[in-house]
């Protein structure tokens, strides 16, 4: 792998693409998975060119009502479009999770990189620490994280990354106690490349595969996350809306008729997060050699 | 090395993480915003009862006095005191105890009961529709909110079909509870032969579980059929279908049994699941156990049971993972000797 | 193992079973009429002096008995409804009552052959020690007696002889027999609660926290927080029995599940605050097997402004954000009906409400104008407004007012609070702008405009409002009796109030309640808190 990410255009990089393509052609519900994501992230990009209507924009003479030609999706109580609330939302609930992830991913990597690497009495103290925090269960911990730091955009997406840190740093801990033995590590060293040299340039990129897996199927747990603490009272404040607060709040409106406020957001959490989960499971699949050789 | 020595040194390893947690979890409440003296004295307490309060309290002690204490507590089993009941939080604490043991044991059953005859079909008819839909159908229960699953539930079963009761709590209003041995209602009302007793807690219990459940098969599918794959494709398992043995005897028989090892692991993973699954679903169903307790701890700022919970929880864990580690060690020697 | 399908099926059977046969098991369940009520709140003390949850609020009107009560009538056109009327008063604990001295002293006569639940007679001395209680422990009555009677020490309330006590005020006050009548000045046990007091705690306040010991038509017999209050009749009781014998409050933290709960008839009645939002109220309108009853009420809701904070310490300012609260746009989309528009600081039930003084209205052009005119910048302030977790009416109108004061200079970020962190927050005047609620147990202008205005009233008067002229105005006037001058006073207190716009005015609502058709006896009386003890199905 090392020597291709050298050479972009050698024909080793070519292979592996066109074998990626004809994997995905084969697995139809992943490559759904990927549009999906795809298209939620453009529309999201693009929310204040194509939204219909200014998402806080109230209009007391069409609340509350249902999907029509001239709110797809309908309105809320205030009068706003939902279509254009939930495209403005996507932003919050792609960013977010993306933020938490991409931070917790690079502090877990380079402490999970130093456990592995430093080995004993550093790693024994980072994976003691790692565990307390681990035993706690996510949702237990964002709760009690959010109610201390405060429910700004910042403080969530500092909350979600501390309840990710743990699991990444001890996922690259694994690779890098696995990878630091090989012929490339020995090598590296022999020439003298200094500690960390050798672990940001030759072991890391190594230790990626299994870390993206999990990065993906965490996005949608953020998002779920988040959702859970909406729903409890500590998610975002308004007006910011995301999926999990527009889903809440509309879970209320589910007995008085009012669907379209309940059903709508709680689908885009839905197949979001189902999209995260199945591009991360095909992912697992994809980069598992002996599941690739099962299926072929 | 020998068994024994593995569970010492498995035992051993637990105790610097129960350390952190309890610092965790400390430093989580002590960072809370607000005053819990305030909480306790009321908003009409003159600033010499709130002094007063928060001397009794040791809030004006530096940190690490106040760890001291809190840990000091913990041994004596003193948990402090909850502002909004007024009891101790460790009385609150056990009596609302075997409500979630209960609701995650059903859970967990009910997910048991789907996921792992869903997980096996998937990996025998690999690739198949059956293992497509198999694996949406289980995807889709872990991405749906569990508030909105729960309230779903609620609306369609209780409300417009009528099949479940009243999401009321763990019994019909009206029905006495069975005498307590577990605090388990649905094992009391066996062993006190109430049948009413029995029929009701089931009934009550079908809701809230069936909404875990739901959002945490699909773990415990995917990794019965990953690993049912990979045993399906082992030498011993093509060798017995060779041999001619039932197909259905060498699926559930062998290759199952072989697969219950990493199920068990994914189970100690998926009980912290529920364990953090359960302040929403209980909130929903005004199920009485601790996630409810917690929730409204955390809304009113009463520390003792929101420190309580989290330390609760994350000690849960640690052991359930332990016990999990010491069975897969009895199991396979492979591991103790690593 | 092969059985594994086998047995999900058989489960899922007898579930399904099990939940058809299941109403059928509930009916013969009970031997007690029982009235079922679910509800959002708990109960955080019982101690009849301290301030409390709604939830032991209503716990605590229906377990003590006051000396008097405030008499009900049926109200027109609402069959099984029924209201207080101004001034009007029943005997409970006391039979009769009678003024001397111009009406500076009250004397009440103690029910002959009351006793409380022990069998110990109730006497003079028993009601001195409720009121002894009150006024050297902390809590409301050593705040109202002084202020509203102008007893400060127990020596002012005379046991004359065992059934006759008297409570020397320095002067006539207007408000002594609605004193009499709230539900803090239970009856309580003196011989039980001296048992078990201390000497650090002589009022017995920590026992009291989760006791009750004293007189009422129901006694407290279950108390599970979270889960549920049961409370029972009281035998021997000095009424005839109530028509329900058992109360059962359920906790339902999930507004949604009430209304489910509501519709399929499995509780009977909805109470608390908030209990039902207006929209899901009136969502439940024309419901088959329910009722709503509503009528309009005291309950104030405002935009408070801290007075003490910038930009809020310019009257302009206040005053520019009357003018652009979109009041037309929050009381037909917020209230649905079931409140009506703030006019004046005095609920639009209290005597000398005026509504002709404020010139209040949604005009975006005049508020601009006044925020020019106030001179303050630079524009946009970044403010937050904070309002209460689960206060559906209060977290939908933060929405319209945030979207207004946006197009007049202002930012805002709305914050969700817990009741008591934003009661932390508010009493030590770190709120900025918040939506705060306010009810008066006593229909007097100037308790109102006391509690909420008066500079001393640190606790409760939110704004920090302070006024020399109001101050005085209410001074002269709280402890007066009604006469012209009194009304007079009362109105120049709105006009000051409203001139310098200390409240941005929202609403009142009215007091709602959800329930079986076939509920009747419902009181609502003037602190809102429902009792049962005349309730019954029709």
């Amino acid at each position: 792998m090392t020597e291709a990410a050298a050479s972009p255009v050698s024909p080793a990089v070519h292979s592996r693409g066109a074998e990626a393509w004809r994997i995905l052609r084969r697995n139809p519900v992943t490559l759904a998975a990927i549009t999906i994501i795809v298209v939620v992230s453009v529309a999201a990009a693009l929310a204040s060119l194509i939204a219909p209507f200014d998402p806080n924009a109230t209009d007391p003479a069409v609340a509350l009502s249902p999907p029509s030609p001239h709110n797809w999706l309908g309105t809320d109580l205030y009068g706003r479009d939902q279509l254009s609330r939930l495209m403005y939302a996507a932003r919050l609930d792609l960013l977010i999770p993306f933020a938490a992830t991409l931070s917790a991913l690079a502090i877990g990597a380079l402490v999970g990189a130093l456990a592995g690497y430093a080995g004993r009495w550093v790693d024994q103290i980072i994976m003691r620490a790692v565990e307390s925090v681990l035993a706690f269960p996510a949702l237990v911990l964002a709760m009690g994280l959010t109610a201390a730091l405060g429910n700004s955009i910042g403080n969530i997406v500092l909350t979600l990354a501390i309840t990710q840190i743990p699991i990444y740093i001890r996922l690259i801990r694994g690779e890098m106690l696995r990878v630091r033995e090989m012929e490339y590590a020995e090598a590296a060293r022999a020439v003298g490349n200094p500690a960390w040299r050798i672990v940001l340039v030759h072991l890391l990129p190594n230790c990626i595969p299994p870390l993206i897996v999990q990065a993906t199927l965490a996005m949608g747990f953020a998002l779920l996350t988040m959702a859970a603490l909406s729903f409890l009272g500590l998610g975002i404040r308004p007006p910011d809306s995301e999926w999990g607060e527009m889903t809440a709040e509309g879970v209320g409106y589910m007995v008085t008729d009012e669907w379209w406020l309940f059903v709508f957001p709680g689908l885009m959490i839905m197949i979001s997060v189902l999209a995260f989960n199945l591009v991360g499971d095909g992912l697992r699949d994809f980069l598992d050699p002996r599941m690739r050789g099962v299926r072929s | 090395m020998s068994l024994a020595l593995y569970v010492l040194r498995r035992l051993l390893s637990v105790i610097p993480t129960l350390f952190g947690v309890t610092l965790v979890s400390f430093f989580l409440t002590y960072t809370l915003p607000g005053n819990p003296a305030m909480v306790k004295a009321g908003p009409l307490a003159t600033p010499e009862y709130l002094a007063e309060v928060e001397r009794r309290m040791g809030l004006d002690q530096p940190m690490w006095v106040q760890y001291g204490r809190y840990v000091s507590g913990l041994f004596r089993g003193d948990l402090g005191e909850s502002a909004s009941t007024g009891r101790p939080v460790l009385q609150d604490f056990v009596q609302r105890l075997p409500a979630t043991l209960e609701l995650t044991v059903a859970s967990l059953t009910l997910a048991m009961l789907i996921g792992i005859p869903l997980g096996v079909l998937s990996a025998v008819h690999r690739d198949t529709i059956i293992d497509h839909v198999g694996r949406i159908v289980g995807v889709a229960g872990v991405a749906m909110p569990t508030f909105w699953t729960g309230l779903l539930f609620v609306f369609v079963f209780f409300y417009l079909i009528g099949w479940a009761p009243a999401p009321l709590g763990r019994l019909a209003p009206g029905l006495a509870a069975p005498p307590t041995v577990t605090g388990l209602y649905v094992i009391d009302s066996i062993l006190a032969g109430n049948w009413p007793a029995l029929r009701s807690s089931i009934a009550q219990l079908a809701l809230p579980s069936a909404t875990l459940a739901f959002s945490v098969m699909a773990p415990i599918a995917r990794m019965v059929r990953a690993t049912m794959l990979e045993i399906l494709s082992s030498d011993y398992i093509t060798a017995a279908w060779a041999a001619g043995l039932p197909r259905r005897r060498v699926i559930y028989g062998d290759a199952l049994r072989n697969a219950l090892i990493p199920i068990v692991t994914t189970l100690g993973v998926v009980f912290g699941f529920l364990m953090a699954g359960n302040a929403v679903v209980e909130t929903v169903f005004s199920w009485p156990g601790i996630g409810n307790y917690a929730v409204t701890a955390l809304l009113t700022k009463d520390s003792g049971p929101i420190q309580s919970f989290v330390l609760f929880v994350a000690v849960m864990y640690v052991i359930v993972n332990l016990i999990v580690d010491l069975l897969y060690a009895v199991v396979d020697p492979r591991i103790r000797l690593s | 193992m092969p059985f594994r399908r086998r047995d999900v099926l058989k489960l899922g059977a007898a579930s399904l079973a099990t939940a058809s046969v299941f109403p059928l098991l509930c009916a013969g369940a009970q031997d007690l009429r029982t009235l079922t009520v679910a509800w959002d709140t708990d109960i955080d003390t019982l101690d009849p002096t301290a301030f409390k949850s709604i939830g032991a609020y209503v716990v605590q009107a229906n377990v003590y008995d006051s000396p008097l009560m405030w008499k009900v009538q049926p109200e027109e056109g609402k069959p099984g409804l029924f209201r207080s009327r101004p001034n009007e008063f029943d005997g409970s604990a006391a039979e009769s009552w009678a003024f001397e001295k111009d009406g500076a002293t009250l004397v009440l006569k103690v029910r002959r052959g009351l006793k409380l639940p022990g069998g110990t007679p109730v006497t003079a001395h028993t009601i001195k020690f409720a009121f002894d209680r009150g006024l050297q422990s902390p809590g409301y009555i050593r705040l109202l007696f002084p202020v509203l009677l102008g007893v400060k020490t127990p020596e002012q309330i005379v046991v004359r002889d065992a059934d006759t006590i008297a409570i020397e005020m320095p002067s006539a006050s207007p408000m002594t027999l609605d004193v009499m009548a709230l539900s803090n000045n239970g009856v309580l046990d003196p011989d039980i609660v001296k048992s078990h007091a201390t000497d650090k705690d002589p009022w017995a306040t920590d026992w009291m926290k989760r006791n009750v010991a004293g007189l009422g038509p129901y006694t407290l017999v279950k108390n599970e927080p979270g889960v549920e209050v049961v409370l029972e009749a009281t035998k021997d009781y000095w009424r005839p029995q109530p028509f329900f014998q058992r109360i059962v409050f359920k906790f339902v933290p999930n507004e949604t599940d009430r209304v489910l709960l509501l519709k399929r008839k499995a509780v009977d009645i909805v109470t608390g605050r908030p209990g039902l939002s207006p929209r899901n109220v009136k969502s439940l309108e024309g419901e088959a097997g329910l009722k709503i009853f509503t009528v309009p009420d005291t309950t104030c809701h405002w935009l408070c402004m801290n007075n003490r904070k910038a930009p809020f310490d310019n009257v302009k300012v206040r005053q520019a954000i009357n003018y652009a609260i979109p009041i037309q746009a929050i009381i037909p989309n917020v209230l649905f009906g079931y409140g009506a528009q703030m006019k004046s600081p005095l609920p639009n039930l209290t005597p000398s409400y005026d509504e002709a003084i404020s010139p209040y209205k949604y005009d975006l052009a005049k508020a601009k104008a006044l925020m020019s005119e106030a001179g303050v910048g630079p524009l946009p302030i970044t403010i937050d407004l904070a309002v209460r977790v689960g206060w559906q009416p209060h977290e939908q109108a933060a929405i319209w007012i945030q979207r207004e004061l946006e197009q007049i200079g202002f930012k805002l970020n709305i914050t969700r609070e817990t009741d008591a962190t934003f009661r932390q927050v508010a009493s030590k005047g770190d709120h900025q702008l918040s939506i705060e609620s306010w009810q008066s147990w006593i229909n007097d202008p100037f308790y109102h405009l006391q509690f909420n205005f008066h500079s001393k009233s640190i606790t409760t008067n939110t704004s920090f409002y302070a006024n020399a002229e109001l101050d005085k105005l209410l001074d002269d006037n709280i402890r007066a009796p009604d006469s012209p001058n009194r009304r007079a006073a009362a109105k120049r207190a709105q006009e000051i109030i409203i001139g310098d716009a200390v409240w941005g005015f929202l609403w009142y609502d009215n007091w709602t309640r959800v329930m079986r058709s076939d509920l009747t006896g419902v009181e609502k009386r003037w602190d809102t808190f429902e009792r049962y003890y005349s309730m019954k199905f029709a």
